[in-house]
């Protein structure tokens, strides 16, 4: 059987935990969450940066790990153990490729993509909940990434709408941010095979949805995976990264905890953008 | 003093003898959990308890682990800001309160460098598997067949972090949290049909693989986790915060 890999895709905050775990319980799945954000230093520096195809480098992987020897060996034994094993299917789970797809393509050419994408509202209020945007420092981040825009060519096309960002706004922030790393994903994933998925329909149709998940993995739904859907969508509990939540609850919880304000700020910026 | 000496007997007085002889090996629950068949073991001692941040503190510390290097890691996580050890430059600390937590986030090699140090090595899939049946065979949980009760264990985001080692019930061979808590990695390279060319005298995994098997409930999974024949499989060049170890002595 051919090896075939997989990378599960999401804005922060978009169901991307959630989608990993049930991917997870399934035997013939491996999965690894965030092998690059979570245990790496390189991409850690990098995790909101637009990486063009130009930015690939063979055998260093990445123009800029010339002198990290250390990062380079561990690119390419994440690549061989991607592209190991028997039968069963690889996955991983990562929000850093959002801006990087090109160079993604380079690095693995024969990945292949499940992106999730969240109402903006949902990922906003998630953020506003779990108190991530001052954790994360996304105020810094947006500031790194305006200063990119002015020189990185793939950036250009979103110099309109970072100037007309209030920086002093944590929602105008990040929903310009969620805007260009969306936008960057939809432009490129054309170059993977890819399915998509709304998290919305995950919840509320959670089997029928991962039937067609498991399906693009080119397996089918086991007795396990059922298992751990029934068990992860009975009760919300946990702390802000759990994924046991009873998601028809919480996933349209934003249109009781948005002020009307904040409500209409999301939707004209995005409905002016896309 | 005598770290090494001093962390090596704390643990050799906190160990479970698990007698030789055969046990019931699997489940007819998962495909790698099949066909159930007896296996033989030798006589081993295992740890009652994980190994704790405190001690694997000590183990970093009194061999000078460079842990950090090139935007890589050595044995220990880094770059998660839960893994509850730190380096503050010349030490390595164990956050306030997690010393008797065990550890996490350690990668594979780490945990068999730190059974090195100490003379000892992880339990093979099968060591695990007959240590956590504590003596009961064709059963799903160490306990019986009931699924684990909310607070019995700590699994399942009911409590959403590490607990200290040891604050639930032993199985019958005094084992502390089998069920969750942490997963623990054991020796064996994973092979999802071992169990159909397994030798029944002492397995000890194939030769080669691509990933590490490890074993047990944790703080964050289900409870089908928490199952004693639920086999799982990792990428041995990472930790996990979900994931630690216990070490295992031949005498």
């Amino acid at each position: 059987m051919q090896k075939i890999s997989f990378m599960v895709l999401g804005h922060p905050r978009s169901g991307t935990n959630f989608l990993s775990a049930i991917l997870r319980s399934h035997p013939d799945v491996s999965f690894i969450t965030e092998p690059f954000s979570m245990h790496n230093g390189f991409i850690r520096l990098n995790f909101f940066k637009y990486w063009g195809e130009e930015s690939y480098i063979q055998d260093i992987f990445h123009k800029d790990m010339r002198d990290s020897q250390a990062s380079v060996r561990f690119f390419a034994e994440f690549k061989k153990w991607l592209m190991s094993g028997n039968e069963e299917v690889r996955v991983f789970k990562e929000t850093t490729f959002l801006m990087k797809l090109k160079w993604l393509k380079q690095y693995l050419p024969e990945l292949n993509i499940i992106y999730i994408q969240r109402d903006p509202k949902g990922v906003v209020i998630s953020f506003k909940k779990s108190g991530l945007f001052l954790r994360w420092n996304y105020q810094e981040i947006f500031y790194r990434l305006s200063e990119e825009s002015k020189i990185e060519h793939g950036l250009s096309q979103y110099a309109q709408i970072i100037e007309e960002t209030s920086l002093n706004n944590w929602i105008d922030v990040l929903t310009t941010l969620y805007y260009i790393a969306t936008n960057e994903a939809r432009n490129n994933l054309e170059l993977f095979r890819h399915t998509n998925v709304v998290y919305e329909h995950l919840a509320t149709n959670t089997l029928y949805a991962f039937a067609e998940i498991f399906n693009f993995l080119g397996l089918s739904i086991s007795a396990e995976v059922e298992k751990e859907i029934a068990e992860r969508c009975s009760e919300t509990k946990g702390g802000i990264f759990s994924t046991f939540r009873n998601s028809r609850e919480t996933c349209f919880r934003y249109k009781y905890l948005l002020t009307q304000e904040e409500n209409n700020l999301i939707e004209t910026k995005m409905k002016r953008w896309t | 003093m005598d770290i090494r000496g001093h962390i090596r007997n704390e643990i050799k007085s906190n160990l479970s003898k698990i007698p030789a002889g055969c046990f019931m090996m699997g489940s007819e629950l998962s495909k790698d959990e099949m066909p159930i068949y007896e296996i033989y073991l030798d006589p081993f001692f295992i740890m009652r308890y994980l190994v704790t941040n405190r001690q694997y503190a000590a183990f970093l510390n009194e061999n000078n682990v460079v842990n950090n290097f090139e935007g890589s890691y050595k044995f220990i996580n880094a770059f998660n800001r839960h893994t509850r050890i730190k380096f503050n430059g010349s030490t390595y600390i164990v956050d306030s309160g997690y010393e008797n937590h065990p550890v996490i986030s350690v990668n594979w090699h780490g945990a068999d460098e730190f059974a090195k140090w100490l003379n000892c090595r992880l339990p093979t899939e099968a060591e695990w598997e007959k240590a956590a049946r504590g003596g009961i065979d064709e059963k799903l949980y160490w306990w019986g067949n009931t699924p684990p009760k909310p607070y019995s264990g700590n699994y399942g985001e009911i409590i959403g972090d590490t607990t200290p080692i040891g604050q639930f019930s032993a199985n019958n061979f005094g084992l502390y949290d089998i069920e969750g808590n942490v997963s623990e990695w054991c020796f064996d390279w994973y092979d999802k049909d071992y169990y159909k060319k397994s030798p029944m005298n002492n397995p000890k995994g194939p030769e080669a693989g691509s990933e590490k098997v490890f074993r047990g409930g944790n703080w964050s999974y289900s409870s089908n986790m928490a199952r004693v024949a639920k086999r799982n499989k990792f990428w041995f060049m990472i930790g996990k915060t979900k994931l630690g170890f216990r070490v295992v002595f031949d005498n």
